[in-house]
């Protein structure tokens, strides 16, 4: 059995990894439970949620134009046996 | 533009729309990040959706959107090859390309200035260094996956999760050293 993640240090270096879901469901478990007891741990995790929620604060705005153009010119790929 | 009519069959239709058309706005957003400008951007995903559609039958229907980016990495690595030995044959065409460039510098610079008046968030963002910025905007901006990200960069996944944490330790430390002002 993998050695259980109950220690700051091991719970740090993987805190963004948590945070943006990649670790498997085991490890998810386990540091979320860490994240409970653990003050220390609990408030880096705050600080980086936030960075996360900042820069997605961040993304532009869909460009609708291009977009519909695209749309339009994936029509005209697909319909090419309809239109003769 | 289009394919050979001839080639089109309805399946072929029926599995681009299926696995390729839902995915166009992701498609775009991650062409904007790679190559950093609204026109390429437009351009690498229409040569995307023509590559694609002609491969449509040989894909297996699993993680469409990883096979796509895959393929924009593989279509944007063309086009770079493409462009770069015009710059050696045709002395005008690098003189133009400089001139552009400069032009480009100017825009760089006026967005410095924009960022002055932006959020410390905006800031942190644009002062890291082109490889770590991209791996935030796929990530954090565009909510690619890890693995999603390394298909579009043709990187491994372990870089991507190096190079992302790395950047958001370093947009830590820039956001403690110049906190948002209060009024
Ligand atoms: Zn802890």
């Amino acid at each position: 059995m993998a050695p259980k993640l109950n220690n700051c240090r091991e719970v740090g270096l993987r805190i963004q990894s948590y945070l943006d879901g990649e670790l498997n469901s085991d490890q998810m478990a386990q540091i979320s439970a860490h994240l409970d007891m653990c003050v220390d741990c609990g408030v880096e995790a705050d600080v980086f949620r936030q960075i996360k929620a900042d820069l997605a604060s961040q993304a532009p705005a869909t460009d609708d134009a291009a977009l519909e153009r695209l749309r339009q010119f994936s029509q005209n790929i697909a319909n090419v046996t309809l239109d003769n | 533009m289009a394919p050979d009519a001839s080639t089109n069959t309805a399946a072929q239709d029926a599995l681009f729309q299926k696995y390729v058309i839902p995915e166009l706005e992701v498609m775009y957003r991650v062409a904007n990040s790679i190559t950093r400008n609204p026109t390429d951007a437009e351009d690498l995903v229409q040569d995307t959706l023509l590559r694609a559609y002609r491969a449509i039958e040989r894909f297996d229907g699993r993680y469409p959107r990883a096979w796509l980016l895959t393929i924009m990495r593989n279509a944007q690595v063309n086009r770079v090859r493409r462009k770069r030995p015009e710059l050696m044959k045709d002395p005008d065409e690098t003189m133009r390309r400089v001139a552009d460039d400069s032009v480009e510098g100017a825009g760089a610079e006026e967005q410095v200035i924009d960022q002055e008046f932006s959020a410390p968030i905006a800031q942190a963002l644009a002062a890291l260094p082109e490889k770590f910025r991209s791996v935030v905007e796929l990530v954090d901006l565009n909510e690619l996956t890890y693995q999603e990200a390394a298909d579009s960069l043709g990187i491994p996944v372990g870089t991507v999760m190096s190079r992302l944490h790395r950047a958001r330790r370093n947009i830590r430390q820039h956001l403690e050293a110049f906190p948002a002002e209060e009024y």
